[in-house]
């Protein structure tokens, strides 16, 4: 008997000692615990990836746009058109009058602020523009596009929100969903998992978490997702800490910002800002109450009730939410109703991977100057030059030719295509088509692939010649059959393309028709050297050997390099090297660099000009007439088109406006096409140039230029008043004079 | 008796809340030692760019070169006086000397660009290079100069700007593309040629100085 003290005084030693080493467990686990919550929520940044933008489009007098083109803009930048403006992102078009309330931007060099404008125009031209108070404007500057991003490997994406950019009712929507008492509780919610137990154990299984909005943020900003005990038997300290540490305002703001929305593709759409812009195509600050239904309903399950994938089903979660709303008093039951009726008025616009080829040239670019690490996580701000809707005629004029190709010619499956648009006067790259289906990533055409260039090449025969003071475009020129012996002895004919020799013809013409041999003749006399060597100049660099075969353009180009040539012959004969990115900043808009305005001269003035007129005439009379049936008569459509041994590769390069553009066609595995330069790419360049916006030709003529009118059969200038070809020719060399028929 | 899978829901829920209501009561006691006062706020907005390599720039900083300042540089004031010119100026007519009369040139008429706004932003430039914010008067030209690619003034004034800066080369090429513009404008003509006098000078190119200095004096003449 006497043990039994004994025994219980034991039993409680024990157990006083056991609960001891329990408490100091548990305090220095909630030690631990409390240094991982505050060390992680206040050193916490989230990886942002570098926002791409398109160039803002800007609106001022005598700006000429497409038909067409404002709309699509504004409804990319997702601008709602009403009838009465009545907030920032809306606009009304009628009768060539634009009314817009603009939501303002941060740019580099100002910040553009929201507010009402209205823009008057005619012919597609903008007459004037003027503010609510009747104020003149010079410059609108539309907020730029959000193009893409480059992202880290977890590859998550969010647009940061403030607390202040939240539109109205959403906080209270959001609490009555998933936290009515957020504001009471201490990071977790008692009556809340009471709540809980109650609706389980009625319902027999689990149908409601009783997780705070705390509870909620701790599982997805701290702990793996990952159901271990470990995590559950930590995640209410840990609520219970970061509540005590912080203000509800702090959490909720990081709360927005980190839930998870929706997946496209590899990319995470977190928060609740970039959920608006993925799923309804406008910031977050400007959704209706049903919009934020939406969203908040799909916290429960984004892929479950992700509406573009089940809208059915989404739309029954928002319509819970809304009358939840109506529960909690928030709405009456007439609005529940009536926004019920309404439909998801989800976005048919798709952000981001929409210009794979052009992102491929903005990360080609960035590398140059950037770690790989900065550009997916420091929330770079990269403004590039991407004009949305010149890329979208690409893609649409690449889509249409190859249709209508394969009508005509059959499945043509090895077929593939590139694009390259640029600004005539600046270089700056405005679209690239980077594959035959456009939208795709993958092997970049337009970049990645050089293929023979065939009669491009032959403008850079006829730069030469003009500059070397012995050619004009009345010299003679002989296309009789000719034989080049080579150096291992064997010889080398150049034919021409119709198999005919056509005896002695003006240069002018010879470039007009494409005629090989009395441009090859004309190369020789020159020296292929110093082709190659203008060649050069105009932009591409590389070694290639003196070939004579080279005349015919038996040297290989990507079609990037190849707009670059003509980008400079354009540019009457300066060289700008090919530009995609303008500016890059911080997050906040600091400038972190400027990509400047670079020109050199490259070629001579004058003959750079006259050579202009020489492939106006390609355009007017040769092989490039057919862009006529897609063009004006008025427009001026300068260029050349290509076409490789065996009909290999379809070229066209040319300009037109204030824009360059090249095309290439061919089969992946460089087997002959039915296609020449003429019927395959010059059918895609003519169909986007007819959607661009046309700028007269702005070519000023240099001085030590005249234009006489000639007689192309005797090579002589003649009287103006007589019939025959105007032409220019460069002062120093005039050919003879002769009269009107001799 | 209630069927297995039920039984089985409501022990799943009992241990679940149980797991909850346990660790509420068993550390709601402890909280308050570990209750600090509140800290700094999470930064959400702010990231530290400190490792950033340095961007690639198209010269040296944008700042005044003593060397340039001593040289007869055309300044801004001098380009102060040239208006904006009407668009269809820029060598809209051929010249009437050679053999024959010459043709009147074809259709050359430059587009109705707005004049306004490339006044507009020329000013602004101006101002910013007033406060020494070059790179935003080089933002502003480059913007002009989108709008008004033939524009003249525009290429004068960054050229001068890019002197000034000592990016001599650069500011030669600019030079020679707006004298390229300007077939038969003296005054401009008169003001790229001494600015590329002026940029070959800073080059060390005396000889290419005096070449542009005696084309300069032609169209003064």
């Amino acid at each position: 008997m006497a043990q039994h003290p004994h025994k219980a005084n034991k039993f409680w030693r024990f157990f006083w000692q056991l609960l001891t080493v329990l408490a100091v467990c548990t305090l220095v686990l909630l030690i631990w615990l409390d240094a991982q919550v505050r060390h992680r929520f206040e050193g916490h940044r989230w990886t942002l990836p570098a926002k791409v933008y398109a160039r803002p489009l800007e609106l001022y007098v005598g700006k000429q746009l497409a038909d067409g083109q404002l709309a699509y803009e504004l409804q990319q930048l997702g601008y709602r058109a009403v009838q009465q403006l009545h907030k920032p992102g809306q606009y009304r078009l009628h009768n060539n009058r634009l009314e817009i309330y603009t939501r303002g931007f941060h740019f580099v060099d100002a910040s553009e602020v929201s507010n009402r404008q209205e823009v008057i125009l005619q012919a597609g031209r903008i007459l004037s523009m003027n503010d609510t108070q009747g104020e003149d404007l010079h410059l609108i500057r539309l907020e730029p596009q959000l193009i893409g991003g480059i992202y880290p490997s977890h590859n998550e994406d969010r647009e940061l929100v403030q607390l202040d950019d939240l539109p109205a009712g959403f906080i209270q929507t959001l609490l009555a969903v998933e936290d009515r008492s957020y504001y009471e509780h201490l990071g977790i919610s008692p009556a809340g998992i009471a709540r809980a137990i109650a609706v389980n154990f009625k319902a027999g299984r689990i149908v409601q978490g009783g997780s705070t909005i705390t509870q909620q943020l701790v599982k997805n900003f701290y702990l793996s997702a990952e159901q271990t005990l470990w995590r559950k038997l930590i995640e209410a300290p840990m609520a219970l800490l970061l509540n005590n540490h912080y203000s509800k305002d702090e959490i909720l703001e990081v709360y927005l910002n980190e839930v998870f929305l929706g997946q496209q593709g590899k990319r995470a759409i977190h928060g609740f800002g970039l959920a608006s812009w993925y799923y309804f195509g406008q910031p977050l600050n400007e959704l209706a109450l049903h919009q934020t239904a939406l969203l908040v309903g799909m916290i429960k399950g984004p892929s479950y009730y992700n509406p573009k994938r089940y809208p059915q089903r989404a739309k029954q979660r928002r319509d819970l939410v809304l009358k939840t709303l109506a529960d909690v008093g928030m709405i009456s039951e007439t609005e529940m109703q009536d926004l019920q009726t309404k439909p998801l008025q989800l976005t048919k616009v798709t952000q981001y991977s929409r210009y794979p080829a052009y992102m491929d040239l903005v990360r080609q670019q960035l590398q140059q100057a950037y770690k790989a690490n900065d550009l997916s996580n420091q929330g770079l701000r990269v403004f590039t030059t991407i004009d949305p809707w010149a890329q979208y005629q690409a893609n649409k004029a690449m889509k249409n030719s190859l249709s209508s190709l394969t009508k005509q010619y059959g499945e043509q499956n090895k077929l593939q295509a590139a694009l390259v648009l640029s600004q005539r006067h600046n270089g700056e790259v405005l679209a690239v088509v980077g594959d035959r289906d456009g939208g795709y990533a993958g092997h970049n055409w337009a970049l990645d692939d050089s293929r023979q260039v065939g009669s491009l090449l032959k403008p850079i025969i006829h730069l030469t010649a003009l500059a070397s003071e012995r050619f004009h475009l009345l010299s003679p020129l002989d296309d009789s059959p000719l034989t080049i012996p080579q150096p291992d002895g064997s010889v080398w004919q150049p034919a021409n393309y119709d198999g005919q020799s056509h005896g002695v013809v003006p240069m002018y013409q010879a470039l007009v028709k494409s005629y090989n041999i009395a441009n090859v003749r004309l190369g020789m006399s020159l020296g292929v050297d110093k082709v190659l060597e203008q060649l050069s100049a105009l932009g591409v660099k590389q070694n290639w050997e003196p070939y004579p075969s080279r005349l015919l353009g038996a040297l290989e180009l990507s079609p990037m390099e190849v707009n670059q040539v003509y980008q400079t012959m354009a540019n009457n004969g300066f060289y700008n090297p090919l530009s995609i990115v303008r500016d890059v900043t911080k997050a906040n808009g600091q400038l972190l660099s400027h990509y400047p305005y670079q020109v050199s001269q490259a070629a001579d003035l004058q003959a750079t000009y006259i050579l202009q007129q020489e492939l106006a005439l390609i355009g007017r009379q040769g092989t490039a007439k057919g862009a006529y049936a897609y063009l004006p008569a008025e427009q001026i459509v300068a260029g050349k088109t290509g076409t490789t041994n065996d009909q290999r590769d379809s070229w066209f390069s040319g300009f037109s406006g204030r824009h360059v553009a090249t095309v290439w066609m061919g089969n992946t595995d460089a087997t002959p096409t039915p296609l020449t330069g003429s019927s395959g790419a010059l059918q895609v360049w003519a169909r986007l140039l007819s959607k661009l916006p046309y700028e007269k030709d702005e070519v000023s003529q240099p001085p030590g230029v005249d234009w006489f009118r000639t007689n192309a059969t005797t090579g002589a200038i003649i009287d103006a008043d007589c019939e025959g070809l105007v032409l220019p020719f460069n002062q120093t060399r005039p050919p003879a004079k002769a009269n009107c028929g001799n | 008796m209630l069927p297995t899978s039920i039984q089985f829901q409501l022990f799943k829920t009992t241990i679940f809340h149980l797991k909850q209501v346990l660790v509420i009561l068993s550390l709601g006691a402890l909280l308050s030692a570990c209750a600090l006062g509140p800290v700094a706020s999470p930064a959400v907005e702010e990231r530290s760019l400190d490792t950033y390599p340095q961007p690639v720039k198209a010269g040296p900083p944008l700042t005044s070169s003593p060397m340039v300042d001593k040289i007869a540089t055309p300044s801004a004031t001098d380009l102060s006086n040239l208006s904006v010119d009407k668009f269809n100026s820029a060598g809209a007519q051929a010249p009437t000397l050679t053999p024959r009369t010459p043709v009147a040139t074809p259709s050359l008429s430059l587009s109705l660009a707005s004049q306004e706004v490339v006044e507009q932003l020329v000013l602004q430039a101006d101002t910013a290079k007033a406060n020494n914010e070059l790179e935003i008067a080089v933002i502003k030209l480059q913007q002009a100069q989108r709008i008004a690619p033939q524009e003249p003034k525009v290429y004068a004034r960054l050229a001068a700007l890019y002197l000034a800066d000592g990016q001599a080369v650069r500011a030669e090429q600019l030079a020679r593309k707006g004298l390229s513009l300007v077939a038969n404008q003296p005054t401009y003509g008169d003001f790229f040629w001494r600015l590329i006098a002026a940029s070959r000078r800073y080059q060390g190119d005396i000889e290419g100085e005096q070449a542009a200095l005696s084309r300069a004096a032609q169209l003064a003449q």
